[in-house]
């Protein structure tokens, strides 16, 4: 069962044997820490921190996404994480706020792969 | 020394603290987490004296890393043990920040687990080295000042030995020139004593007559006066006393030595500036010196000497504005005025054991 899910996210593009090596091997505890990652709220306040134009929301909450997908190994989410985080700190707002969309379909890719 | 086994991990997200928790479990035996800075700084206010090292991400609810670096530098924590930052955040701005708030090292997310241990490792034990170190350097700067105390109570003891004044004599000239000296600083301002330089010059003036040791005992004990040529050669403790200090230039305390060396060499100038060695003049004579030498003054005559019989107290006071028994200067003249009572009173309560005070 687990295997298999392993599979499915290295397919995915996902850094399953990076992300391991993190877990001291430990592939159990990597699942247990990535149906938490379902569970963690951080993206689901992107979204309105943006709506409400709070650039340091913004900033602050897609800083933490990045971090947690790094470590997980969820490189295209890392990706369009570290990309709105260089674009609001470049006081690039708008650009920032259209790269939403990328992280979106990021995140929502990597959810129904650990579904 | 406490055993620091206890790593500290500082991250709001769950799953980070999570991952560092599996890094490190094996390295260490107590790992404790905090989900902010503010629960991160109460744990170390508690658990500082057993924490490795602390493992801090920057961007947090309620109080970020940077606000942690602040209080650790505040409260003194940071230079405990190594803090190293975990960050997402890798901009090279970031990053100098971090460095100049105090942080021991820096890694960023996603890391390799097996280069964060060693990182970690590293900083530990470099820590703990440092630690060490200075524990076994405060120990010996002990050491030295606790030799240099003896070395210099030793000195005191022979001078007590050798000559026919007593101890008690010692302890009087100490009291006489702290009062006279605490006496002077709340007058004069322009002399710029402080409470600290107040203790070393008292103590230092038990040492004032340590060339006498150099002195023949038929010299130093006769009773009666001097010849012309023994006087002269008497007069030599002053530089005498002054030579050996300087010998013990490397093993005491600097301040101490400065003051007895000046006392043991002017203690025996005079205002008007016929005094000797130097034939110094007015305020060219240190002024712990100035002060010693009058200490001693009022203690000579108010106590008996080979040569003479001890003089009450208020005589002694007259002999000493009269002019009769050397030049000093008009200020400290107003300061022995101002304290002659307790002058008195001490002169009394540590009179050596055959002494005449009434």
């Amino acid at each position: 069962m687990c295997d298999d899910l392993m599979i499915r996210l290295k397919e995915a593009g996902i850094d399953t044997d990076g992300t391991l090596k993190r877990f001291a091997g430990n592939a159990d505890l990597y699942e247990k820490f990535l149906v938490k990652f379902m569970d963690d709220d951080t993206f689901a306040g992107i979204k309105p921190a943006f709506d409400s134009n709070d650039q340091e929301a913004a900033l602050n909450t897609s800083y933490t996404l990045k971090g947690v997908a790094g470590n997980l190994g969820m490189t295209r989410l890392y990706e369009a994480c570290s990309n709105t985080v260089a674009l609001i700190r470049a006081d690039e707002f708008e650009k920032a706020r259209d790269s939403y969309e990328e992280l979106k379909n990021a995140y929502e890719e990597v959810c129904s792969l650990i579904r | 020394m406490k055993t620091r086994d206890t790593l500290l991990i500082v991250d709001d997200v769950e799953i980070n603290r999570g991952i560092l928790q599996a890094t490190f479990n094996d390295q260490y035996k107590k790992i404790i987490e905090a989900e902010n800075g503010e629960v991160a700084v109460a744990q170390i206010r508690k658990h500082h004296e057993h924490i490795a090292a602390v493992l801090l991400d920057l961007i947090m609810p309620v109080m970020d890393g940077y606000e942690v670096m602040e209080i650790l530098n505040r409260e003194g924590f940071i230079s405990e043990f190594p803090v190293i930052i975990i960050t997402a955040d890798n901009t090279t701005k970031s990053e100098l920040q971090a460095f100049d708030s105090g942080a021991t090292d820096i890694i960023s997310k996603p890391f390799e687990p097996s280069i964060v241990q060693r990182r970690v490792q590293n900083a530990v034990e470099l820590n703990l080295y440092r630690i060490n170190l200075e524990e076994m350097v405060q120990d010996q700067a002990n050491e030295i000042v606790e030799t240099s105390v003896q070395v210099i109570d030793t000195l005191s003891a022979i001078i007590e030995y050798r000559n026919v004044e007593t101890g008690q004599h010692n302890r009087r000239i100490r009291t006489y020139t702290k009062i006279m000296l605490d006496e002077l600083m709340e007058h004069y301002p322009e002399y710029d004593l402080s409470k600290s330089a107040i203790s070393l010059i008292s103590s230092a003036s038990v040492l004032h007559d340590i060339g006498k040791i150099a002195i023949p005992d038929s010299i130093l004990n006769k009773p009666g006066r001097l010849t012309t040529e023994e006087f002269e050669i008497m007069k030599t403790h002053a530089v005498k006393g002054s030579e050996m200090l300087s010998k013990l230039k490397k093993i005491g305390n600097e301040d101490y030595l400065y003051y007895a060396n000046n006392i043991c060499k002017y203690h025996h100038e005079r205002w008007d500036g016929k005094g000797y060695p130097d034939g110094l003049k007015g305020d060219e004579i240190p002024v712990c010196a100035q002060v010693t030498s009058i200490a001693d003054c009022y203690d000579a005559l108010t106590n008996d000497r080979v040569y003479k019989k001890a003089i009450p107290p208020e005589e002694a006071l007259k002999m000493i504005f009269a002019g009769e028994c050397g030049q000093f200067s008009p200020k400290l003249m107003e300061c022995l005025n101002n304290v002659s009572g307790t002058f008195k009173k001490i002169a009394v309560d540590y009179q050596d054991s055959d002494g005449e005070i009434k």
